[in-house]
């Protein structure tokens, strides 16, 4: 309707060498609020991103930027080349809303079938109820579905439109852990067809999970980009547990670089950036020490670390 | 389905056609409006009790003054019914909306506002049409009302018409009031508008800072339309077109701030 065909030819050869979605230099803020400031990333095609952070991160700005559902007070955000208003880039895309409401009065399978009327190649009604475990409740209102239900409905209407890319602001947020798994096996199942998955979640095991990249942010601002391997051994973190048959001198750690000490009875707990000296301090004082594990840090250790490093550093 | 062909081809459909979202969105607009008991009872109810109440249910047609009780009746209820339905699917069902989030979801699909806004258009005066038949052959059957073939569509077809302005003023309450208390502000405010407006209580009847007001409200021009559709001739039509498209102009202004407003708070 709104395009010619010379105009959709061109774009469609400018777009295929683009990367999917990119940011350049986008600041956004509420009122005095900075929500996101001076991001830049691009995600190729294909590519399964987390977004990941605290709360008030920035991650649902970041997700609403990109969908075009806000505009950046400063710099550019681009989906296929275009702006992501464009109805050429909406209609490529799928999304997961963490506050979007639903028509609670339409059956499972009248509000599919509407919001497949909306895409251009839309995915089989059948198709769409099977992929999200929905077939027993095509004639059930919505409003009469449960929680995992009504996510799966979510997921539903994400991807009846067969997306190029699929947006999930915290997709499994209330989900029971069975639930959970059986999303993430639903989402592997869609990486395989090449899609772009661009996620938010503050469970790390998500991220971890499903993405080949994470985008860490905190502040509105990027701390970390990079695959969950390298971002964990960016981060030189180990945890040292222990137990000791006499209790350590007072003040044994103090000149030690440690981290999240923990001390209950005979068991020891703790984290180091520096894993050579804290061994060497430990095996040469003169107790007896047993039952050593040293462990890589989680990805929450290793994001806590990035942060307070960051925070550390700005506020000096 | 068109098979699945590489990016690059120029021949792959970009989005979907307009035609094809429009019957799919009425149906969904019209099942949800129909499904929800907070429209049917006031919507479809409320006019038959209303026009056996005027006395449009009397054995014969009294005339009171060269006019017909049914046919004053039939119209004044007929216009009630009519801006009942849009403001009700205009107003209080946007303002659900926003209030459900629901604008949100529909805002990150391809589905343009102007789809959006003209299946709601669409719905609303095809339930209209619905409710203004029931009305009608109530009349017609239990009311005993007559009128020639000509007088039942020219009400039909101005009420239709003649309703714009209240289209437009429903989507600017939509946009402007607190969700959470949309349905009672619009209802309350609704009845009162209808009830000052010298429709169902006679001009004569009402405070002499309203007669002289009442006249010029939105709902009696309407209500002046119909009447003269159904030969109860009161007031001039052309002076009476003339002031809905005023206000059609008004409320139309009032509709792009109130949507503007509301764009910037919500998708700024």
């Amino acid at each position: 309707m709104f395009t010619s065909a010379t105009h959709r030819a061109q774009t469609v050869e400018e777009v295929s060498q683009r990367p999917a979605i990119e940011l350049e230099d986008v600041s956004r803020s509420f009122g005095t609020v900075e929500a996101l400031q001076h991001v830049s990333f691009a995600i190729p095609e294909g590519q399964a991103v987390a977004l990941l952070g605290p709360n008030g991160a920035g991650k649902t700005t970041a997700i609403g930027l990109m969908l075009g559902l806000r505009r950046p007070s400063h710099g550019q955000v681009r989906l296929f080349g275009l702006d992501p208003r464009d109805r050429r880039a909406r209609s490529r895309c799928g999304c997961m809303l963490q506050e979007s409401g639903v028509p609670l009065n339409l059956t499972v399978r009248e509000i599919i079938t509407l919001f497949r009327s909306y895409y251009p190649h839309p995915l089989p009604l059948a198709q769409v109820l099977e992929m999200a475990g929905l077939q027993k409740k095509a004639m059930t209102h919505v409003g009469s579905l449960s929680g995992g239900q009504r996510q799966r409905l979510y997921f539903a209407l994400a991807i009846c439109g067969d997306p190029d890319v699929f947006f999930l602001d915290e997709p499994t947020t209330g989900l029971d852990v069975e639930a959970r798994r059986h999303f993430w096996e639903q989402l592997r199942a869609f990486r395989q067809l090449g899609k772009t998955i661009v996620l938010t979640t503050h469970y790390l095991e998500e991220a971890d999970t499903l993405a080949d990249r994470i985008i860490l942010l905190d502040h509105g601002r990027v701390r970390a980009d990079a695959p969950p391997a390298l971002l964990k051994a960016q981060v030189t973190n180990r945890r040292i547990a222990f137990e000791v048959n006499e209790p350590l001198p007072a003040g044994f750690f103090d000149q030690l670089p440690v981290s999240q000490l923990e001390i209950q009875g005979h068991r020891v707990s703790l984290l180091t950036p520096q894993l050579e000296t804290v061994l060497r301090a430990l095996l040469t004082q003169p107790g007896e020490i047993t039952n050593l594990t040293i462990t890589e840090a989680s990805l929450e250790e290793a994001f806590l670390q990035l942060t307070r490093a960051e925070s550390e550093a700005k506020g000096g | 389905m068109p098979a699945r062909v590489t990016p690059g081809s120029s021949t792959r459909r970009l989005v979907a056609p307009w035609r094809a979202m429009l019957w799919p969105q009425v149906q969904a607009e019209g099942l949800r409006l129909w499904r929800t008991p907070s429209f049917l009872v006031p919507g479809l109810l409320l006019p038959l009790v209303l026009y056996s109440l005027l006395g449009g249910l009397g054995k014969a047609n009294s005339l009171e003054g060269g006019i017909s009780r049914h046919a004053y009746a039939l119209a004044s209820v007929a216009t009630y019914s009519i801006i009942n339905v849009v403001l009700y699917s205009f107003g209080v069902s946007i303002a659900n909306e926003r209030g459900q989030r629901l604008n949100l979801l529909m805002r990150a699909t391809p589905l343009p506002a102007s789809i959006y806004l003209l299946a709601k258009v669409v719905t609303a005066l095809l339930s209209a049409l619905i409710i203004l038949l029931v009305l009608c052959g109530f009349a017609l059957m239990v009311g005993g009302v007559q009128l020639s073939a000509i007088s039942w569509v020219t009400l039909i077809a101005s009420l239709l018409l003649g309703v714009l302005p209240f289209i437009l003023l429903g989507f600017a309450i939509g946009n402007l009031v607190n969700p959470a208390g949309a349905t009672p502000i619009i209802n309350l405010s609704f009845f009162i508008l209808a009830f000052a407006s010298g429709v169902f209580v006679p001009l004569t009847q009402l405070p002499a800072a309203l007669q002289n007001i009442a006249p010029y409200s939105p709902f009696y021009l309407l209500a002046l339309l119909a009447w003269n559709a159904v030969g109860v001739h009161i007031g001039t039509i052309g002076n009476t077109v003339w002031l809905l498209v005023l206000y059609s102009v008004i409320f139309l202004s009032l509709a792009v701030w109130a949507y503007r407003r509301e764009e910037r708070y919500s998708f700024g």
